[in-house]
């Protein structure tokens, strides 16, 4: 599998190829907005496993399981590691010593370095926010045809020239992955190196002048495109296309769910901040335990 | 080979999704592998919580029961969490009761049941199935006494007991601003059978204008006792005596007791007594001005002592507030607690009281027996045999930290029989009905220097030989 071919949206399974592309966008975006709310970390846990699934459903080949672990596993570590180190709220609970505060130069710099296991959870709580949303978001890379979101976003009303931007960004992400896979091919052999993974780590400092340069001369070329098929003109808008009844109800129960779960999150709040109903205390209850 | 090399970040995310289902659970790697071993016994972490200055007066609360029926402790924590632990550490069950703190506990004779009180917006009392963890029944506070959650006059569950037949007895206060600015209370006794139906309320159709905080039952007299508890004293308070025996049948008022004050006090205030005696022949009381009291059933005064006297010193009045009394079979409890300026608990005082910290035994007649004083605050007690068990919590002035812990008290020989270190404040102890296992909840403290001390856990210690 090629490097395009690979953030390319070509191989899904059929079902959520045909999806409309409002579906998904609402989707990705009431996702979001849940994963923005929620706090409890069992309950992002199973967002970030409905995430994993949905990948599983839509037929996500074994090479972009990979890209998507690796990308996963950055974030989610990343965070988690950075946290577990420099977590700074009370209380905190050191379950290892790295640097002890004794130790020469180190030790009265950093004030003693260690591994918190509240930092962990809190760092797994802010990963697994931001691997959701890149998980959920590279399934509708990987499963739309960038027309069929441009064709939702217009007939949400968006400004063609917003949403064709919008849509470019996603339709450059695979004519980057080609051109920086181009441009490491071409350093490598100029450089008469070995191939590999150091070979590359040893080119990247010298991949963005090049790919700036072929990204400028493509977005040249497209301006040029979408200037010359009148993409922008009027008549072309407005063309109305049909959102399947089954899809429209998934997105309003949807809708319907999160609202649900945005106002229990607000009303508890409010209950902290003195605003408290007696009559909503199971909400705020269950807001408190699952949310 | 290559095969394995790159599906390597597959395995790796699928391992790293195993550790978030364990990490995101309630049963954290850290809830098991934290279960710490030594030769004493085992200590389990109990989950985050907010750590408090170390010089708060509100400290952070929790509870632990001993439910002999199991052999298991019934911990509740301020975040309102309640589980069931075993012996070895190993969480039998939890719950969350929402958004409550678990304040007070009592657990029915046979041990089927535990009886919880919270401070929330509503003040929930609730009766737990102990085996299960199911609630069986609530009542709301806020129903009784009222709430105004915008000024946070949340009402509280503060203390339950329960006679012989299970009916429980459960005091609920909330504090209110009055029009001049000055703290008001609203209070109220409810009386609830086992199964859950309102017996009665004290008072009937008003609420107590005073904060009560501590009372008790017996069934050998059937009489209920409250004790107020606040330190406001206005001449148009309708209550203002220090204690209201009621009938514990039908919760009218059999009479009531203004006990004198002592200066500089204002009125007398009682907030971890009176305890009727066994036989319901004597009530103990202690009052935070430090004197010891022993009275009858109806509430005469048999004789007083001033175990902690105040002084002034330096013109600040400085005391060891008396707090818990009880009558056990080995003569007449006494505890004091830290040191404290009259003026303002958080002004330093110029010296320790050499009476605060304290257990003072007296004999029935008001003989003096002994004195053993603690390093830090006693801020539970709990009984079994002939020993008292006591939790080892803060000394807010002399931040001496190595106090923290637990203790054990053979009340016979009056000496300790074994005591337990804890990094933190220990603020919650009980004690297995054989006396051979101890239970305490330690709590995490925020020092004046910034730094962190001690973590919440569960300690369950064993009791061996004289320590």
């Amino acid at each position: 599998m090629s490097v395009r071919q690979l953030w390319e949206g070509a191989d899904s399974a059929p079902w959520i190829q045909q999806l409309d592309g409002r579906t998904k966008l609402l989707t990705l975006f009431l996702f979001a907005v849940l994963s923005i709310t929620i706090d409890n970390p069992r309950s992002l846990f199973l967002l970030f496993t409905v995430s994993l699934i949905l990948h599983g459903l839509a037929g996500t080949t074994i090479h972009k399981w990979r890209v998507l672990a690796v990308l996963l596993l950055l974030g989610l570590w990343g965070s988690m590691v950075s946290q577990a180190l420099f977590y700074a709220q009370n209380p905190r609970t050191p379950l290892l010593l790295l640097i002890s505060p004794e130790v020469s130069f180190f030790g009265p710099l950093t004030g003693g370095l260690y591994i918190y296991q509240e930092g962990i959870l809190y760092g797994a709580i802010q990963g697994m926010r931001s691997v959701t949303m890149l998980s959920l978001g590279l399934l509708v890379c990987w499963s739309s045809d960038p027309r069929q979101l441009l064709q939702a976003l217009m007939s949400w009303h968006l400004s063609p020239q917003v949403a064709f931007m919008l849509v470019t960004a996603i339709r450059f992400l695979p004519v980057l992955a080609a051109e920086t896979g181009e441009v490491i091919t071409a350093l490598q052999l100029r450089s008469d190196s070995q191939q590999g993974r150091t070979a590359i780590l040893r080119h990247l400092p010298y991949i963005i002048k090049p790919l700036l340069a072929r990204c400028l001369r493509r977005s040249q070329t497209l301006a040029l495109s979408v200037v010359s098929r009148g993409f922008f003109l009027a008549n072309g808008k407005g063309r109305a296309m049909l959102w399947r009844g089954r899809e429209k109800f998934f997105c309003y129960s949807l809708i319907m769910v999160i609202t649900i779960v945005v106002s229990s999150k607000l009303v508890y709040l409010l209950s902290e901040q003195g605003l408290y109903f007696g009559a909503l205390r199971q909400i705020y209850d269950w807001t408190k335990m699952y949310l | 080979m290559n095969k394995i090399k790159g599906s390597l970040a597959l395995i790796i995310l699928a391992v790293s999704w195993v550790a978030l289902y364990w990490i995101t659970g309630s049963r954290t790697p850290w809830a098991d592998l934290s279960i710490l071993k030594n030769e004493d016994g085992i200590s389990v972490y109990l989950g985050d919580i907010p750590a408090v200055n170390y010089d708060r007066m509100g400290f952070t609360k929790a509870i632990v029961k001993y439910i002999s029926r199991e052999d298991t402790w019934l911990v509740g924590t301020e975040r309102g969490e309640l589980s069931l632990y075993d012996n070895t550490g190993h969480q039998l069950w939890k719950r969350s009761l929402g958004i409550g703190s678990i304040t007070t506990a009592c657990v029915s004779g046979d041990g089927r049941l535990a009886f919880l009180g919270e401070a929330s917006p509503e003040g929930n009392l609730y009766a737990v199935d102990v085996h299960s963890g199911d609630i069986l029944w609530q009542y709301k506070a806020a129903d009784f006494i009222g709430s105004d959650a915008s000024v946070r006059s949340h009402p509280s569950v503060v203390h339950i007991v329960h006679d012989r037949d299970d009916n429980i007895y459960a005091n609920m206060y909330r504090f209110v601003t009055l029009q001049d600015g000055s703290r008001g209370y609203r209070a109220k006794m409810l009386a609830i059978s086992r199964t859950g139906q309102l017996l009665w309320q004290f008072p009937q159709d008003e609420v107590i204008d005073s904060w009560i905080n501590w009372c008790d039952v017996n069934d050998a007299n059937g009489r209920v006792v409250i004790s107020s508890s606040a330190y406001e004293y206005r001449e148009e308070m309708k209550y203002k005596d220090t204690l209201y025996f009621i009938d514990k049948q039908n919760g009218s008022l059999l009479n009531s007791v203004l006990v004198p004050v002592v200066e500089p006090y204002n009125n007398t205030v009682m907030r971890g007594s009176p305890n009727f005696s066994p036989d319901g022949q004597y009530l103990a009381a202690a009052s935070s001005d430090g004197r010891g009291m022993l009275f009858d059933n109806q509430g005469k005064m048999l004789w007083s002592r001033a175990v902690s006297k105040p002084t002034q010193v330096d013109g600040a009045w400085i005391n060891a507030s008396g707090r818990d009394a009880y009558v056990t079979p080995y003569g007449v409890l006494f505890t004091t607690i830290n040191t404290f300026n009259r003026e303002n608990w958080q002004l330093p005082t110029p010296v320790e009281h050499p009476s605060s910290n304290s257990i003072y035994l007296f004999d029935l007649a008001g003989r003096y027996a002994y004195q053993y004083q603690s390093l830090g605050t006693m801020e539970y007690l709990d009984f079994a045999q002939q020993y008292v068990a006591c939790a080892i919590g803060r000394n807010v002035r002399t931040h001496n930290y190595a106090a923290h812990g637990a203790l054990v008290f053979d009340l016979a020989e009056g000496k300790p029989r074994a005591s337990f270190s804890t990094e933190g404040p220990v603020q919650a102890i009980a004690l297995s009905t054989d006396g051979s296992k101890l239970a305490a909840v330690e709590v995490p403290a925020v020092l004046p220097e910034g730094r962190l001390l001690g973590s919440h856990r569960l300690h369950i210690w064993q009791i061996g030989g004289d320590k």
